[in-house]
């Protein structure tokens, strides 16, 4: 199979880039942002060299989707192939990413230079992903969402209305703090609806994923709620 | 090849939105089974010396950008200390409230953009346009605007104290209520300008040009450049001097005496 010298994700992000000053300004500022912040930390900050590829390979990705997205054809058939929670990434929360001042972004960039990469809880994401499929419903996930959003992944069921999703192991006296802060960074970025889903490491989750989905059928616009996944 | 190619495996062509979408959908399902060294599936020499050699100077070239709606207005800004903007082209661009912190405008076209309020300290504003721009109430404090053109700019109760403006042109510019004191004035072309309550206390006038200017109740003293011929003319046309006897009393409420 072929492959891409890694050199080249630069002039793929530079191609972009020049793309994006055309069309949006807004987007060419925010990917310029991390080609410089790159450049900042290359020395002896930026360590993990295959996680800040995969960073560009979405950036780069998803920059060049919501581009060619702007041509009313495109666009058009696009709507036609992407499923529930793809139109809700690129339709909604990408652009309002790019749109709007980051507020977390030196918080996980820090993260990123700190290597807590992968996640602790990356196989139940993993696992609720494999599972959410399995029931015929749709998932996203990506770095943008889980670093700056507060949502390890957006999941649709049947009624393909889109619902964000964080799980935490948080201590029930931490909970309430979490979810104040969980709660108010979905919606600075206009997510409607969301689940905190509270669970012991110790104890494996008793809430199936069918509840998530069913969740994500019934939960009302505004409503951010926490489910334990223990009781 | 691009990167979308080698994900779905195809040889180099044009992609649409749906290859596209088909290509993060695959790169996305692969971090599933491969997690991080999904990577290596489709770029080869990760770990060569491509993050050693990455360059980005922070110049952004919007020579070509459409810069021309008011939604940029804040956010773009916000994101835009330290960047060089390159012949911007932005008119009618409404920059209310942003922030241009260490902005360098190299030539740019900022005619009609509303500024008002903006903060623009340490921008290097040399040799703009910023003719007939808006700029009410904009804190321009200690900026660099040394020979740019300001004709006919609303500059009403702006902050430009230390500003450098020697060989600007404010001729015809609004400048009622600014507060100028300590600024460098010198060879500014101020003919015609309305500087009425302006603070103009020991800005540098050497070789302005005051003719026409609007002067009434703006307050001198400590000026460089104002002779006493100079300061009698200036009186006559409704200046005040603080720094002459009888005028103490005019320093401004709030501010060191």
């Amino acid at each position: 199979m072929p492959k891409i010298p890694a050199g080249q994700i630069k002039l793929e992000l530079e191609s972009v880039i020049a793309t994006a000053t055309r069309l949006e300004p807004q987007l060419a500022m925010r990917l310029r942002w991390f080609s410089r912040w790159i450049n900042d930390k290359k020395t002896g900050l930026l360590t993990k060299k295959p996680l800040v590829i995969d960073i560009l390979n979405e950036l780069i990705l998803d920059a060049k989707i919501w581009l060619l997205i702007k041509d009313p054809k495109q666009r058009r058939e696009f709507l036609q192939e992407a499923t529930p929670t793809e139109q809700y990434w690129y339709e909604i929360l990408y652009p309002a990413w790019f749109g709007q001042k980051d507020p977390k972004m030196t918080t996980w960039t820090k993260k990123l230079m700190s290597e807590q990469f992968p996640k602790s809880d990356q196989a139940l994401v993993d696992q609720s992903i494999e599972e959410i499929h399995s029931q015929d419903g749709t998932s996203f996930f990506n770095y943008i969402l889980d670093l700056a959003m507060a949502t390890d992944l957006l999941l649709s069921g049947s009624q393909n209305k889109a619902l964000s999703l964080q799980l935490t192991t948080n201590a029930p006296s931490l909970l309430a703090r979490k979810q104040t802060d969980w709660e108010k960074t979905l919606i600075s970025w206009g997510i409607v609806r969301g689940v905190l889903l509270s669970y012991d490491p110790r104890h494996p989750m008793s809430k199936s994923v069918s509840s998530l989905l069913l969740q994500s059928n019934s939960l009302s616009e505004g409503c951010y709620i926490v489910v334990n996944s223990t009781r | 090849m691009s990167l979308e190619d080698a994900i779905l495996n195809q040889s180099q062509k044009e992609a649409s939105a749906t290859d596209l979408l088909r290509a993060a959908r695959k790169y996305r399902n692969d971090k599933l089974t491969h997690g991080l060294e999904r990577v290596n599936l489709y770029v080869e020499d990760v770990e060569g010396p491509w993050l050693e050699n990455w360059s980005d100077s922070g110049e952004i070239d919007f020579s070509a950008a459409d810069l021309s709606k008011d939604s940029i207005s804040n956010v773009l800004l916000n994101d835009l200390s330290d960047a060089k903007l390159l012949s911007v082209s932005s008119r009618g661009v409404n920059l209310n409230g942003a922030k241009l912190i260490r902005v360098i405008f190299k030539s740019p076209d900022l005619n009609d953009v509303k500024l008002t309020m903006t903060i623009l300290s340490g921008v290097d504003l040399r040799e703009a346009d910023l003719s007939e721009v808006i700029i009410n109430g904009a804190d321009l404090r200690e900026t660099d605007l040394s020979g740019i053109n300001l004709r006919g700019a609303y500059l009403r109760g702006a902050n430009l104290s230390g500003t450098i403006l020697n060989s600007a042109d404010l001729s015809g510019a609004y400048l009622n209520g600014a507060i100028l004191n300590g600024a460098n004035l010198s060879g500014a072309d101020l003919s015609g300008a309305y500087l009425s309550g302006a603070d103009l206390r020991e800005a540098d006038f050497s070789d302005a040009i005051l003719s026409g200017t609007k002067l009434d109740e703006a307050q001198f003293g400590f000026n460089p450049g104002v002779d006493e011929d100079m300061k009698i003319d200036l009186k006559k046309r409704g200046a005040k001097f603080v720094d002459s006897p009888g005028d103490r009393s005019l320093a401004i409420p709030g501010s060191p005496t």
